[in-house]
């Protein structure tokens, strides 16, 4: 109120929180124009930014510009787009999953969506000869996200049914079924390794890797408005996540619909990982990782946490693919590899931080 | 009025509550009292709304809590719960009471939040840790930042509005004695501004000094109801307790402490 205290703790916080949003938002710019821009024909920032104007009407493309803009709009913007979405559905899945089960190590890989996803990918990667010899619409590029999608729904909905008692979703059993699912996709998926010939076998694991590589519009369009969708709808989710901060009777108490809240929240995780993992394959260590870097810089209160997550996944993945795509020149390294490679030493940091701080008690 | 009518509850074969009759009224403290088992916390959890009776009904202002919309019933009863939430999110106390004010977003006529939260925090003599991460707090200063919270939830319904319930389920456990009489003291206070408070109390004393009125339960069903005075008799406590219970005349004043006369075992000779 007065100018003249010296330290106004609200409003200094609200001030560093407002710096570190910013700061965000500019990595996140910085890393679309490098993805964008880096490459085997590099694009500069400015010549990037012109290219995308003049798509959209706004300015005439200088001609001599017209083989990176070819690069830009059929290979890098696509891929680059895929790299937000896909950070974006994923960073902000594990941030509403470890809001719900109140446990910071919910990640969509840990309750067996992303599991069964994959199950039912290398499923039609090994029998998905049969579905398109037969249907004539169905092609394989096409059948393969759809049957991923399919599966990692699938068992966000057997896990919702598992978990509901006398009308009651019990969050504890929905975490410790979604390991038990996410063991049976493994033997699923290790089954299917055993069975798949050499060119299928390298098929399916390319996929459990995780890959932006490739990916044409058309299957881009199709994972989009799911993936927007989805996560806009958690966004939605940050009062009742707050809410649920406090226990699922205190959320009740609080005038929210917990029971509905919860399913809704379980279905769009689904649907928002479901739909990232059929264009992306396994990227492990995103979901799990980038909300738990949010909190650290801007505390836990999910209004914040959700959408600022939803920025440094798709930073993250944005990076972690420009790196994918330039340690092994000329040829690419699997985009999964490398954000585990990376997040797995990372959240083991974090933990010995936790403990160092004394706050690893109530984790 | 916040009205349970001859509420029944059975969970799995097993008879919790039985013909209970109990009422929160505006501007009174009704402490319930009773041993562990007594079913209290289930009678508290009917009045919020959290259970569902088997037998009789709950109704606020003459309407069944079933027939409330969620968001409406949440912002004139809260419920301050036994176990104060956990740490771990980073949340200050300030924080923490805002989440009260979730059920009055987006209304354009509720009081601005950040002044209900510093009066909150201000009416529960909390408001110096507002800046304090919660995971530094004392278990009774933890305990009146909740108390703020629940507070902040139903703020605006006070007279001349509607008034708010607040149910405080065991505000006092875990906490030490001059901790809980604080409590106590405090909820006593929303009364004076026209909350209706229900509050589960097992120390005696305070409830004999600061409630108005007292219900007794024993084994699910209501021993004795009424005025404090009248409820907290030794005669009928020690029966609802299963141990003789006296009462005994501070040296020097006028008071009473409620004590347990229980003998204490001999350990050989």
């Amino acid at each position: 109120m007065d100018d003249r205290l010296p330290a106004d703790p609200l409003r200094k916080r609200q001030r560093a929180r407002v710096r570190r949003v910013a700061l965000l938002v500019f990595l996140f710019l910085l890393a679309l124009l490098a993805g964008l821009g880096l490459g085997a024909v590099a694009i500069a920032p400015s010549d990037s930014l012109q290219i995308l104007a003049s798509r959209l009407g706004l300015t005439t493309l200088d001609p001599g510009l017209s083989r990176e803009a070819a690069v830009l709009l059929s290979i890098r913007l696509p891929r680059a787009l895929l790299a937000v979405l896909v950070g974006g559905a994923l960073a902000v899945s594990g941030a509403a999953l470890q809001g719900l089960f109140r446990n910071p190590l919910a990640d969509p890989g840990l309750i067996g969506v992303s599991g069964g996803a994959a199950t039912a990918a290398a499923a039609t990667i090994v029998y998905g000869g049969v579905v398109t010899a037969n249907v004539p619409w169905a092609t394989q590029p096409l059948l393969l996200p759809v049957a991923a999608f399919v599966g990692g729904l699938a068992v966000a909905l057997t896990l919702q049914r598992l978990a509901r008692w006398r009308g009651q979703t019990d969050v504890a059993t929905l975490l410790l079924a979604g390991i038990a699912i996410n063991a049976v996709a493994t033997a699923g998926l290790g089954l299917l390794f055993f069975i798949a010939d050499d060119q299928q076998l390298r098929d399916i694991t390319i996929w459990t890797l995780g890959s932006l590589a490739g990916r044409p519009w058309s299957e881009l369009m199709l994972a989009m408005p799911l993936i927007v969708l989805a996560v806009i709808g958690l966004l939605f989710m940050a009062r009742p996540l707050n809410a649920l901060l406090l226990g699922e009777q205190e959320a009740f108490h609080l005038g929210f619909a917990v029971e509905r809240i919860k399913r809704r929240m379980v279905l769009l995780v689904a649907l928002a990982t479901g739909a990232a993992v059929a264009v992306s394959g396994m990227i492990g260590f995103v979901g799990l990782v980038v909300p738990h870097l949010v909190r650290l810089l801007l505390g836990a209160d999910h209004r914040l946490v959700l959408p600022a997550s939803a920025v440094a996944g798709g930073t993250l993945l944005l990076l972690a693919d420009l790196g994918a795509r330039h340690v092994v020149l000329p040829a690419e390294l699997p985009i999964g590899i490398l954000t585990s490679l990376i997040g797995g030493p990372f959240f083991l940091w974090l933990l010995l931080r936790r403990r160092r701080l004394g706050a690893g008690g109530n984790a | 009025m916040l009205e349970a009518r001859s509420l029944g509850v059975t969970l799995s074969g097993v008879q919790l509550l039985s013909a209970v009759d109990a009422r929160v009224t505006p501007g009174r403290l009704l402490a319930v009292l009773g041993p562990n088992g007594a079913g209290k916390s289930t009678l508290l959890k009917c009045l919020s709304g959290v259970l569902t009776p088997s037998e009789g009904a709950v109704s606020l202002d003459g309407r069944s809590l079933a027939d409330w919309p969620r968001r409406a019933l949440a912002r004139r009863r809260a419920v301050l719960p036994q176990k104060a939430p956990g740490g771990g999110f980073g949340f200050t106390a300030r924080d923490l009471v805002l989440l009260g004010r979730a059920p009055h977003a987006g209304n354009p006529e509720a009081a601005p939040d950040t002044h209900v939260v510093a009066a909150a925090l201000e009416a529960t003599d909390a408001f110096y840790l507002a800046e304090r991460d919660i995971e530094t707090l004392s278990g009774g200063e933890l305990q009146r930042v909740e108390l703020a919270r629940v507070l902040a939830q139903i703020w605006e319904a006070r007279p001349p509005a509607e008034p708010g319930y607040l149910l405080l389920d065991e505000p006092t456990a875990s906490l030490d004695l001059v901790q809980q009489a604080r409590i106590l003291t405090l909820a006593r206070r929303f009364t004076a501004i026209g909350y209706g408070v229900l509050a589960i109390v097992h120390d005696l004393t305070a409830a004999l000094e600061l409630a108005d009125d007292a219900l007794l339960l024993s084994a699910g069903r209501v021993v004795a109801a009424g005025e404090a005075a009248s409820v907290l008799q030794p005669d009928v406590l020690s029966e609802a307790y299963g141990a003789p219970l006296v009462r005994a005349r501070l040296e020097g004043s006028d008071r009473v402490a409620i004590l347990s006369a229980m003998e204490p075992p001999s350990f050989g000779a």
